[in-house]
């Protein structure tokens, strides 16, 4: 076959890509190696189906992939495929999650075993997967964006195809990284070293890293808060154009079209046009114009889901962890007051015992939020979590200082303080409330909240240790942050390797 | 702004690498103290398969009667399966202890016994095969009740533990399976393993990643993590403007 010449339009477009990729910052190319590297070697240490949920979230992909349409929240045949089932039943990755007695079927006599079941297989084995999945009450854009490599490399084996899935996943975590250099590019100006801190902490925690190699919803949204972050940053910073406005509207809607954690994204977006609006005071026709924008972007957002995207199986318009906030439970204030408090601190004598286990910060915004693996049941050794949780103290009590030696600064900043509190503050009052409406609707069973849902906010990490770290003259501030980054590395490879040690040795 | 002189530059470009210098050494330390242990740790009988994983949470106890057996089948069994290990113990405790209970494992080509003497009062059994197979294969397993007494196994009917294997008891199909793990005789550390391992790997990936491609992979992570991350710092430090004279 003869080649075809490129056309000019394809020398433009191939020259403007070039160029795109030329004026990438070298130190961001490198963390976004990096960040490569990582995904891969996480991809490699995890079996299939061993993240958290991850059949069910695979199951509501390959559906919608399948059939184009959603898998049922309440009823159906089986909430896995023939095709799914067979490789959870034959490769022994069913009893695999959450057992550390349990390894895979990993001979090459199993593999064998399981290709024969899966030639065994009849047609339309991948597509009647058809619920009841819990998880089918998720918003559908995450799902539908990852049919689109489903249906490109629907031809593979399914081990295969869920390989090569979960590498367009990690998009979302190398966009978290890009994303989390630009708005430390944003907060600090031109600092490459603050913003080499920021993003090298993101890309090198942990928890994320590992996300990146489980077909869930948050990696998404992870990405989608991140971006929405800094488009409203740069709404309050630079003003509120059109173009701005619908920016970090369109981000918005598609966070809460992703997952119903997302609509924490909808407070922020209030609050940042309101700042805007007070900081740039746009004249009238224009604020009513955008503000209209704004709105129209949203409501017709949430209007299309209702209509169109919502699960068949009916109830509530999410799931999860969002079905707390319309729970019928008894509220009670005084003991959702009470059980915030003893999150953090120790029991008071006057007050009532928490609802619940023993659940508190240590188990959220250290265990599970540095990194716990597989399905929860891969830790590091308790002696590591202590000095993660004594470092992260030190670290707060650092950013309160840096806070009050630079209050000046942050009050000349104050819009964009008030935009990450607002943040931090609906995204924890949410989690909270969700938690306690569940430990009331389940008497205590089981709190729900882990850390993986805090990563939303890893932007805030990144810049809070960015701008203590910043706060330190130079030559206290540069070493500590190589410390930091190092440790971060060690903590990054000593994940995958205990993961890949659980699973195959 | 007034272009930065040579030596200041130097000085810079000196600190940069400094202070990356330091970020490899923090690196380096690290992983002697931290993960040379873990790498290089002798396990005495390091896990070759586990067919039949225990329960999570219930364990269920399979009882076998006096000459009957329990067999499950899909079992596997690898070429450095040289041990057994299960729980059991007499339905009845009694001076005389349990039965005499073998475990037979029969595939095209391989048969191999464990034969757990009587007299046991129960428990962990780890005794080893009297054959391994010279490749992976796919065996039927029966643990044959030798004695008079009923024998009780150890396994999980849970529905999340069960695994792929049928379980037959006096020939009726129960729910559930009888915990059954082989490990190695050769005592051996994580480093040791890990051709092994990436070979699980790279079948768990059903064998799109092969093994070779995994150990490039492993040394490019295990150096290519530090290296990206010290060089992007060394380059930010590289780049920034010299303090200015206060």
């Amino acid at each position: 076959m003869a080649r075809t010449k490129p056309t000019r339009r394809t020398r433009v477009h191939a020259a403007r890509v070039r160029g795109a990729l030329a004026r990438i910052p070298a130190p961001l190319a490198l963390l976004l190696a990096c960040g490569a590297l990582l995904a891969i070697g996480w991809d490699l240490s995890l079996p299939a189906f061993q993240g958290p949920d991850e059949p069910a979230h695979f199951g509501y992909v390959q559906h919608l992939a399948e059939t184009g349409t959603a898998p049922n929240a309440a009823t159906g045949e089986s909430p896995n495929s023939t095709e799914v089932h067979d490789a959870l039943l034959w490769l022994n990755l069913q009893p695999l999650t959450g057992n550390l007695s349990a390894k895979p079927a990993w001979s090459t006599a199993d593999l064998k075993l399981w290709r024969q079941a899966v030639a065994a297989e009849p047609k339309g084995s991948r597509a009647n997967g058809s619920g009841a999945n819990a998880i089918a009450k998720n918003p559908p854009l995450y799902y539908a964006l990852m049919a689109i490599p489903y249906r490109v490399f629907v031809w593979l084996p399914l081990l295969k195809r869920i390989f090569i899935l979960r590498l367009f996943n990690a998009l979302c975590y190398l966009a978290t990284i890009a994303l989390m250099w630009l708005i430390a590019g944003e907060i600090f100006g031109p600092v490459r070293w603050k913003q080499t801190l920021a993003a090298g902490v993101v890309a090198l925690e942990p928890q994320l890293a590992y996300m990146s190699a489980v077909i869930n919803a948050d990696n998404l949204l992870i990405a989608l808060t991140t971006a929405f972050m800094l488009a409203a940053i740069r709404l309050v910073r630079h003003g509120p154009s059109m173009r701005r406005v619908l920016t970090a509207a369109v981000l918005c809607a598609a966070a809460f079209l992703t997952h119903g954690r997302g609509l924490v994204t909808v407070p922020v977006f209030a609050v940042g046009l309101c700042v805007a609006w007070i900081v740039h005071r746009p004249g009238r026709r224009e604020s009513l114009q955008r503000a209209s924008a704004a709105l129209g972007t949203l409501v017709f957002a949430a209007l299309a889901y209702l209509t169109f995207g919502r699960s068949p199986g009916g109830g509530g318009a999410y799931g999860g962890q969002v079905s707390g906030l319309n729970s019928t439970s008894s509220f009670n204030i005084r003991q959702f007051l009470s059980s915030i408090y003893q999150f953090y601190f120790p029991k008071l004598s006057s007050l009532q015992p928490r609802l619940g286990p023993e659940y508190g910060y240590r188990q959220v915004f250290i265990d599970t939020f540095y990194g716990t693996f597989g399905s929860l049941e891969v830790v590091f050794r308790a002696r590591l979590y202590d000095t993660l949780q004594v470092f992260s103290a030190l670290g707060l009590v650092g950013l309160y200082t840096a806070c009050v030696v630079r209050f000046r600064r942050l009050l000349r900043d104050w819009p964009l303080v008030l935009l990450m509190l607002t943040l931090l503050i609906t995204q924890l009052a949410f989690l909270h409330y969700v938690s306690y409406q569940a430990l009331l609707s389940n008497k205590g069973a089981d709190p729900l909240i882990v850390g993986r849902y805090l990563l939303p906010m890893i932007s805030l990490f990144g810049l809070a240790i960015a701008f203590t770290v910043g706060s330190l003259p130079r030559r206290l501030g540069q070493p500590l942050a190589a410390v930091i980054l190092s440790a971060g590395i060690l903590l990054s490879l000593a994940g995958i390797g205990i993961t890949a040690a659980r699973f195959y040795a | 702004m007034p272009r930065p002189s040579i030596r200041a530059l130097a000085r810079i470009h000196r600190r940069a690498a400094l202070l990356a210098a330091l970020g490899a050494i923090l690196v380096l330390a690290g992983a002697l103290i931290w993960f040379r242990p873990f790498l290089t740790r002798i396990t005495p009988q390091p896990t070759a398969d586990v067919p039949t994983p225990s329960a999570l949470l219930a364990v269920t106890e399979f009882a076998v009667p006096a000459h009957q057996q329990a067999c499950m089948q899909s079992v596997s069994v690898e070429p450095n399966s040289s041990i057994a290990d299960f729980q059991l113990r007499p339905a009845k405790a009694t001076k005389a202890g349990g039965p005499p209970v073998q475990l037979i494992l029969t595939a095209p080509g391989y048969r191999a016994t464990v034969n757990v003497p009587g007299g046991y009062p129960g428990g962990g059994v780890t005794l080893p095969l009297s054959a391994t197979p010279p490749h992976p294969v796919i065996a039927q397993a029966c643990f044959l009740n030798r004695g008079t007494s009923t024998v009780l196994l150890d396994g999980t009917s849970e529905p999340r533990t069960v695994a792929r294997s049928t379980t037959f008891i006096e020939g009726h199909t129960v729910v559930g399976d009888i915990a059954l793990t082989f490990l190695s005789a050769q005592p051996s550390s994580l480093l040791d393993e890990l051709d092994h391992a990436f070979g699980h790997a790279s079948d768990l990936t059903d064998q799109l990643v092969p093994v070779w491609l995994i150990w490039i992979l492993s040394v490019l992570i295990a150096f290519g993590v530090p290296l990206s991350v010290l060089a992007a710092f060394y380059l930010a430090l590289a780049g920034e403007d010299p303090p200015q004279p206060s």
